[in-house]
């Protein structure tokens, strides 16, 4: 898997190329700002850009803009967002508008750097990966009536899962029941959320936006 | 009578710096001046009578003018007396209107004065019953407690109780004898009057007896009453020309009581008879002329009172509609600035548009508008338009002055937040960084150690638990989504990362601007750390919602500890720091906050 990383912060690019390195992802270049990672997925077309949301010039939502912008430009190159601050709105708002192949994590979360490679994989297959502690943020705060309140806690829990980017076996292994219940649940929730049948990615993507939406 | 200070400013083309707010001296012990200009109380009954018993008095000596009928006294009177009369009455009329408003005890005293003096005359009338004419000769002890009257009735009200009911116990004493036991027949000393009227208790008192006691009772009445009056002092309240003028009248008063012998006067039989009138006319004359002067006087005080009120209330108003001046800026004392009346700062204007009014101590103002002639200015600046300007100069000052403070508080607020921004900054981009490059470099080292390492397990533990807390804690120094969205993402964004039960509802939040957002937020943050330290279960509820220009924020909290003091204060001081205002109503286990900031600051 071919990645660029961008983030302002000289000491945490290098640390995650070589942690990223170290776990057999290759990567193909490192940009400090947005303008020099649009130019950089322009000229590498990776599979995935780390993009930490805030750079510079004015620290805000640089990452983000270049993160719409890839996606538009560059469907076949993913995007993993990075942040150091519980950034909800800005994931909420990208996720919410085009949640195909975007992931967005807290930074503190990377150095167990299974996880990014995890999440690395999942965004190219094109799900979308959402960090725990803004799913948990989203499970806690629904606006009354929102169609989330009819889901049972159990499929409320799963459907926490399925947003962090988990398979269904990983959702059974963390919940300690069978991979069936699992499926079954799912079923459940994507009836409720009123999801037509259609391929189980899509279906997966579509249920997390409603939670994003909710 | 006029004040020692009634030069006015507008004499001399030098501004004059005197301001003339007293009245006539002496005057005005208890004036109440309402808000028209006029005064509390009167009495219209005390006025009415006396204005109609000295009509009546005119009334009958002209009747008796006109038809004497069997009374020789009238038939042979001179003519100077009738002339000295109806001046008497006219007199004690016009003063007891003057007075009507002012003194109305005063105006009592006059009416029973004018009664006292007018009923003997009317006893002449041959047409009524003779016991009525005789009672009608009674009231004539009366006068000399009226006169006294009139005078402590112009002071405080509290001062010469004991000295009217002396004299109207001692004169009344006199009337209630002359009633009951006066047969003006057997009266040796009878001058008008002399009809028989036996008297109701003849067997028991004998008409000498009676004059004799009446007598010694009227001259009592006036000796106290003349002590009384010269004992007065300033603190009763009473115009010392009216003190005297009472003990004139009561001088005069007495030859009328006890009878000038008739021997002492040659010529004409009634000349003692006409020696008391115009003595008694006298007496009315120096008391009714006596409360007229001092009438008019605090007449003419409260009128330049009331002008003072109108002028202080809008002394640039008072230069007249042809000349209204576009605007009028005032001089801050010590400064060198100018502030409208509001205390805003105003510009610099061309001289040639401005006529400045100055004082020895400075500027105090200035008008602007191309219509003002200086010398116009100058005249319509009386003492008192001048002492209303000084006044309207002060409030200015104080506004601008109020509005300094206001400014530098936010200052001092703008300041603290910058400096949180700062810390936030640094703490983000120095310490966070670097913890989280030391992680990732931790992890790298682990990857290369081929033992498990459970010591360096334990510092990559510690090293995440670190960055929560740095992230948890650059958050509650400044929130960046403040700054970058506005108080409803932000709010919304507590909303979502804390714990707690906080309920948030937002309503058409745009233009809220950053001071009237820090201050809400740094409200709601509070109370949310307040619940913290709850002990049975806290729940929050906020609506923050535009009314107008202000942002509204209302938080309910159930089961939040009350918050101290110090935080009431230091919230409420960034509040104020932004022109808005913060409440707190607090009831059993539940507050409610009400924050109210414009959005505009």
């Amino acid at each position: 898997m071919r990645v660029v990383i961008a983030d302002d912060v000289m000491l945490v690019r290098s640390g995650l190329a070589r942690l990223l390195e170290d776990a057999g992802v290759q990567v193909v270049g490192e940009a400090a700002d947005g303008d020099a990672l649009t130019a950089l997925v322009a000229r590498q077309q990776p599979d995935v850009a780390i993009v930490d949301i805030r750079m510079p010039p004015t620290h805000t939502d640089e990452g983000l803009v270049a993160a719409r912008l890839i996606r538009q430009q560059y469907p076949s190159t993913a995007v993993v967002l990075l942040s150091q601050y519980l950034d909800s709105r800005y994931a909420q708002r990208l996720l919410a508008d085009q949640p195909v192949g975007l992931g967005y994590l807290l930074k503190e979360r990377v150095s167990n750097i299974a996880v990014l490679v995890d999440a690395l994989r999942r965004v190219t297959e094109g799900e979308c990966v959402i960090d725990p502690t803004i799913v948990t943020q989203l499970m806690r705060r629904r606006r009354p009536g929102s169609v989330i309140d009819t889901l049972t806690d159990r499929e409320r829990e799963i459907l926490g899962l399925m947003a962090e980017g988990r398979s269904n076996a990983g959702i059974a292994r963390e919940l300690g029941i069978s991979e069936r219940t699992v499926e079954a649940a799912c079923a459940q929730v994507f009836g409720k959320l009123g999801l037509e049948a259609s391929p189980d990615l899509n279906r997966r993507v579509l249920a997390v936006l409603t939670l994003l939406r909710s | 009578m006029e004040s020692p200070c009634r030069k006015r400013g507008a004499t001399g083309r030098r501004a004059e710096n005197t301001v003339c707010a007293t009245t006539p001296a002496g005057d005005n012990p208890d004036m109440t001046v309402r808000a028209d200009g006029r005064a509390t109380g009167g009495d219209g009954w005390g006025t009415a009578a006396a204005v109609l018993v000295t009509l009546l008095g005119i009334a009958i000596t002209i009747a008796f003018r006109i038809a004497p009928q069997d009374s020789v006294f009238f038939r042979s009177m001179p003519v100077w007396l009738d002339a000295v009369g109806v001046a008497a009455a006219g007199c004690v009329t016009v003063a007891a209107w003057a007075a009507r408003a002012i003194r109305p005890r005063s105006v009592i005293g006059l009416a029973v004065l004018s009664a006292a003096l007018v009923l003997p005359i009317g006893g002449a009338w041959s047409g009524a019953p003779n016991a009525l004419r005789a009672a009608a000769l009674a009231p004539l002890p009366l006068a000399i407690a009226a006169a006294c009257h009139v005078a402590v009735g112009w002071g405080h009200e509290r001062h010469g109780r004991g000295l009217l009911a002396v004299t109207y116990g001692l004169t009344g004493g006199a009337l209630v004898l002359l009633l009951v036991g006066y047969d003006p027949f057997r009266d040796p000393s009878c001058d008008r009057t002399c009809l028989s009227a036996p008297a109701l208790v003849e067997g028991w008192l004998r008409t000498p007896t009676v004059l004799a006691t009446t007598r010694v009772l009227t001259v009592c009445a006036a000796i106290a009453s003349i002590i009384g009056l010269t004992r007065l002092g300033n603190a009763a309240g009473v115009p010392r020309t009216l003190i005297v003028a009472a003990i004139i009248a009561e001088v005069f008063l007495v030859p009328g009581v006890i009878g000038v012998p008739g021997g002492l006067l040659p010529g004409n039989a009634f000349a003692a008879a006409y020696v008391e009138a115009l003595l008694q006319a006298l007496a009315a004359v120096a008391v009714g002329t006596s409360v007229l002067v001092h009438a008019r006087g605090l007449a003419r005080a409260r009128a330049a009172t009331n002008a003072l009120v109108a002028r202080l209330a809008d002394p640039l108003g008072s230069l007249g509609p042809d000349a209204a001046p576009v605007a009028a800026h005032y001089a801050v004392p010590g400064e060198d600035r100018w502030v409208d009346g509001a205390g805003r700062t105003q510009d610099a204007v061309p001289p040639a548009r401005s006529i400045v009014i100055t004082d020895p101590a400075g500027p105090v103002a200035r008008v602007i508008g191309p219509a003002v002639d200086a010398d116009d200015l100058r005249d319509a600046f009386g003492p008192a338009a001048r002492l209303g300007l000084h006044n309207a100069q002060l409030a200015a000052a104080t506004a601008a002055h109020m509005a300094d403070l206001r400014a530098s508080q936010r200052r001092i607020v703008t300041t603290a937040d910058s400096e949180r921004k700062r810390i936030e900054r640094d703490l983000h981009d120095g310490a966070q960084q670097r913890l989280v490059s030391a992680a990732f470099h931790l992890r790298l080292a682990r990857n290369r150690l081929i033992a498990h390492d459970d010591r360096l397990s334990a510092v990559e533990v510690e090293v995440a638990r670190t960055l929560e807390r740095l992230r948890t804690l650059g958050n509650g120094i400044f929130p960046r989504a403040l700054a970058e969205e506005g108080i409803g993402p932000a709010l919304e964004d507590l909303e979502r990362s804390t714990e707690l039960p906080l309920f948030v509802e937002t309503e058409g939040l745009d233009g809220v601007g950053h001071d009237a957002s820090m201050a809400a937020y740094a409200t709601v943050t509070t109370v949310v750390d307040r619940a913290r330290d709850a002990v049975t279960d806290p729940s929050i509820r906020v609506r923050a919602a535009r009314d107008g220009p202000e942002l509204v924020v209302h938080i309910s909290a159930t089961h939040v500890p009350p918050l101290d003091d110090a935080t009431m204060t230091e919230l409420a001081d960034r509040a104020g720091a932004s022109g808005g205002s913060m409440t707190v109503t607090s009831g059993e286990g539940k507050f409610e906050l009400e924050l109210r900031v414009p959005c505009a600051s």
